[in-house]
């Protein structure tokens, strides 16, 4: 009996260890030059994403233009991925397909990759569910950039062709395989999606379009050194309308960023982005 | 580095049993050496009408397997273990990818000095009936939830005895970063030898501590909510149980209660408010940081020709992970027990009500009666319902409710035929997050029928109707619609069985697959099975059909796919 008692009077004391200091949480906005990119992965039969969209929406209001987001619908085998019944166009696309099988692929949609970066479970690059992706943003903004990004852009709207000058300026001393992704996404795009609702109107936003580098990135250089500027420049026509319904020129943006790539050790990260808005 | 670690182990093992033969040629124990193999193989065939395609697998890849080799040994008190895995695109893991890797799943050591146990390395262990701790393993829903650590028992007397524990718990072939540490004090109490009575008591509890890039990620989501949303956070959590097993003569009752403190989790159902640019909103899914509780008791009892049972249990808020980010079934420190009973049959088990670990309350009862050796009849009930939500004036959604009966005759050693009817409702909105679904409701008459042609062969026969009722929303029946179920099965003993069995979709319904002018088809899913046994060995092989579903949890949806293919199993043990 004697030592039971002390079995339990050990136990006891083991998890009565002193309080936890509480720490205060941090503010959600954070002052940072860095500019985070979300790459969020959709799908029109998909009813939490019609929340993932909101959840975008709040954190556009907190972290402003420190927050770069494209949205892909894929060819993910799953019936969540589809275009929601009754829907005119199919955002559907290879080059969103592609992307996700870099990053990974999920259990189900609605799902993101911030920068890029992994989670730490499974080498995954992709976070679930959404309301995780605003705790990763704020960390990837606490972190200072690698490299600064700027990007250019000359529409003209008679011919619809586009001129996109892309600058890339390292911070720091740069060795590996760094890459540049351009692409354009669409705002505002009216069509049916799946909600708590049923079945409703919506407007789909920041819905990618086209990737005009390669869907790996181009190469960039495999060196730089702190403040060496390499320049890129792309010609793209935008064109009016294609099987994913009409092109609204006006509701484009331009999305570049820059990735640190390491195949072999299956690598890579977002180190800085940058986005225009063509009626900018 | 990982091969160093292969070799090392492989060379600990000869090194073990190669003395263990040393030491037989001096007359000393040899040690025993055990072990059993797991192999699974699936060819994989492209069918688009059933959806069995888009995956690595059906693309590209054709093949996908599974090996699980595990060996024991045991010599100078001591006990080894070492298992070593092998997935080849493999689907278990997530259904729409392709996993492959390989390693050593699981070692460990053991050993008893005098009244102290030792263990060390991947430790299988639960407290009670798991509800606050259970490191197990499953292999076809790919959880392998060992914990990593050290486990030390220390015998206080013959009935009675102490635990304590300290690891991470596993994951694929590393583990979460968070902390676990428990222990627990278990007896048995009985009035003596003639006594009719027992008490088997028992206390455990369970830390967990987080890690800082865990807790870290935790704070920065929680300060982007709106303040009425947020909370604070801590680094530990605990968990608390106290159960008990009480025997009076025919009759068992256990009961199990258990606490949960503060503990931050993901909740699926609860609603936070965003700020859109319409005006802020409400999203689904939140961060929450709430303790918890589980009761749950079973009452049995069982004479000559009766048993009746009843099990009750009530969650709230029992989501307890090893990392707060990962979902659907991963990371799971606990284990809630089912409250549903376990069918076996193809369409009787189409429908399962997964244990909810946010809220549930939950009935079981079940009655068997046999009146003579040769009838039996057996009836089960069970109902689970959510908690409702007293602050929103919403009173408890029904989550799952089913009625089962069976009549079973046995004739002689000649014939045997078992029969019955199954009645469900089934909340296809929650276990699956669909929305704007009704509650599927399903009536299934069924039988099974085995004759013995001789002392050697038998064929049985088994069918199943499951009738679907009307999606009036929608138009056509719920879900899938009905389903015919017929099987064929040969066997002679003691080396082979054959089995022939298609399910039909005899009513497609809204999830059915359509052809080109959009109407519904009825699809049949076929399958054909052999499986031959040879002492310690069985060998399976299969041509598949599966039908799809969809299980959705934590706000993400997952795909149990369709399969389409050849399958071949192994499993042996020496």
């Amino acid at each position: 009996m004697f030592k039971r008692i002390l079995f339990l009077l050990a136990l006891s004391l083991s998890f009565a260890a002193c309080e936890e200091v509480t720490q205060p949480l941090p503010s959600p906005q954070v002052d940072s030059d860095r500019k985070v990119l979300l790459e969020e992965f959709s799908g029109g039969n998909c009813q939490p994403c019609a929340d993932a969209a909101d959840e975008i929406s709040n954190l556009l209001g907190i972290h402003g233009e420190n927050l770069i987001v494209v949205t892909m619908h894929t060819y993910l085998p799953a019936p969540q991925a589809s275009p929601a019944p009754g829907a005119t166009y199919d955002f559907r696309t290879d080059e969103g397909t592609e992307i996700l099988n870099i990053l990974g692929v999920p259990f189900g949609i609605p799902t993101g990759g911030v920068n890029r970066r992994p989670l730490g479970i499974n080498d995954s690059r992709l976070i679930s569910p959404f309301s995780a992706w605003a705790g990763i943003i704020s960390d990837e903004l606490n972190r200072p950039p690698l490299v600064d990004v700027g990007v250019e852009t000359t529409y003209n709207s008679a011919d619809r062709s586009l001129d996109i000058n892309v600058n890339v300026l390292p911070n720091t001393d740069l060795n590996g395989d760094i890459r540049l992704t351009v692409m354009i996404a669409e705002n505002d795009i009216s069509d049916k999606q799946l909600t708590d609702d049923g079945v409703v109107d919506f407007k789909h936003k920041h819905v990618l379009r086209d990737v005009i580098s390669a869907v790996a990135g181009d190469n960039l250089a495999t060196s730089l050194s702190t403040n060496e500027l390499v320049s890129k420049t792309y010609n793209y026509t935008i064109p009016t309308s294609d099987e994913r319904g009409p092109w609204v020129a006006e509701n484009c943006e331009i999305i570049a960023f820059v990735t640190l790539v390491d195949d072999a050790a299956g690598e890579q990260e977002v180190l800085q982005a940058a986005q225009v808005k063509l009626s900018e | 580095m990982k091969n160093l670690i292969y070799t090392l182990w492989a060379l600990l093992f000869l090194v073990l049993c190669h003395s263990a033969n040393a030491q037989d040629e001096q007359g000393n124990s040899g040690g025993i050496l055990s072990g059993n193999l797991e192999a699974n193989a699936n060819f994989f065939m492209r069918d688009t009408l059933i959806g069995a395609e888009g995956t690595p697998q059906y693309d590209r890849q054709l093949f996908g397997g599974e090996s699980w080799l595990n060996l024991n040994y045991s010599n100078w008190g001591f006990e080894f273990g070492l298992r070593f895995d092998v997935y080849n695109n493999s689907f278990l893991p997530n259904p729409l990818d392709s996993y492959t890797d390989e390693g050593i799943g699981r070692w460990f050591v053991k050993k008893k000095i005098h009244n102290l146990g030792i263990t060390v390395g991947y430790i299988y262990d639960q407290i009670g009936s798991g509800i606050i701790f259970r490191a197990y393993e499953e292999r076809p829903l790919f959880i392998d939830n060992a914990l990593f650590g050290v486990q030390l028992t220390y015998d206080l007397s013959p009935d009675w005895q102490i635990k304590g524990f300290t690891g991470r718990q596993k994951n694929r072939f590393d583990t979460y970063q968070s902390v676990l540490k428990g222990g627990s004090i278990e007896g048995f109490l009985t009035g003596g030898e003639n006594a009719n009575w027992s008490l088997a008591p028992g206390l455990g509890v369970v830390g967990k501590t987080l890690s800082d890039e865990a807790y870290t990620q935790l704070q920065n989501t929680v300060a982007n909510y709106l303040p009425q949303d947020t909370f604070s956070l801590q680094y530990n959590s605990y968990a608390f149980t106290l159960y008990n097993n009480l025997t009076i003569g025919n009759f068992n009752w256990y009961v199990e209660g258990a606490y949960k403190t503060g503990d931050i989790y993901f909740d699926q159902f609860a609603t936070r408010l965003t700020r859109t640019e319409g005006g802020v909103k409400e999203v689904e899914g939140k961060y929450a940081n709430n303790d918890g509780s589980v009761i749950y008791t079973s009452l049995s009892w069982a004479t000559k020709g009766f048993g009746a049972s009843v099990e009750a249990k009530r969650t709230e808020n029992f989501n307890f992970r090893a990392n707060p980010f990962v979902s659907l079934n991963q990371g799971f420190i606990n284990f809630l027990p089912p409250m549903t009973r376990i069918n076996t049959y193809r369409l009787t088990s189409r429908y399962n009500a997964a244990t909810q670990e946010i809220g549930e309350q939950s009935i079981q009862a079940d009655i068997t009666y046999a009146p003579t050796r040769k009838l039996s009849f057996n009836v089960n009930f069970s109902n689970i319902t959510d908690l409702g939500n007293v602050n929103k004036g919403e009173g408890e959604t029904l989550l799952y409710r089913e009625l089962y009966t069976e009549v079973q005759y046995k004739y002689k050693r000649k014939w045997n035929l078992i029969a019955g009817v199954q009645m469900q409702r089934y909340n296809q909105e929650i276990f699956e997050e669909k929305p704007e679904v009704p509650i599927v409701e399903t009536f299934t008459p069924y039988f099974d029928f085995l004759y013995k042609i001789d002392r050697k062969k038998a064929i049985r026969f088994e069918s199943q109707y499951m009738m679907i009722g009307d999606d009036t929303k929608a138009d056509s029946k719920q879900d899938y619609g009905s389903w015919l179920f017929g099987l064929v099965e040969f066997t002679v003993a003691p080396h082979w069985t054959f089995t022939i069995s298609d399910m039909y979709n005899i009513d497609p319904g809204k999830q059915s697959p359509s052809d080109a002018n959009g109407e519904k088809i009825d699809v049949h899913y076929p399958r054909f099975d052999i499986f031959y046994t040879n002492k310690s060995n069985r060998f399976s092989l299969s041509y598949v059909k599966q039908v799809e579903g969809v299980v959705c949890s934590g706000g993400i949806c997952r795909l149990e796919p369709a399969f389409s293919g050849v399958k071949m199993t192994v499993n042996s043990s020496f």
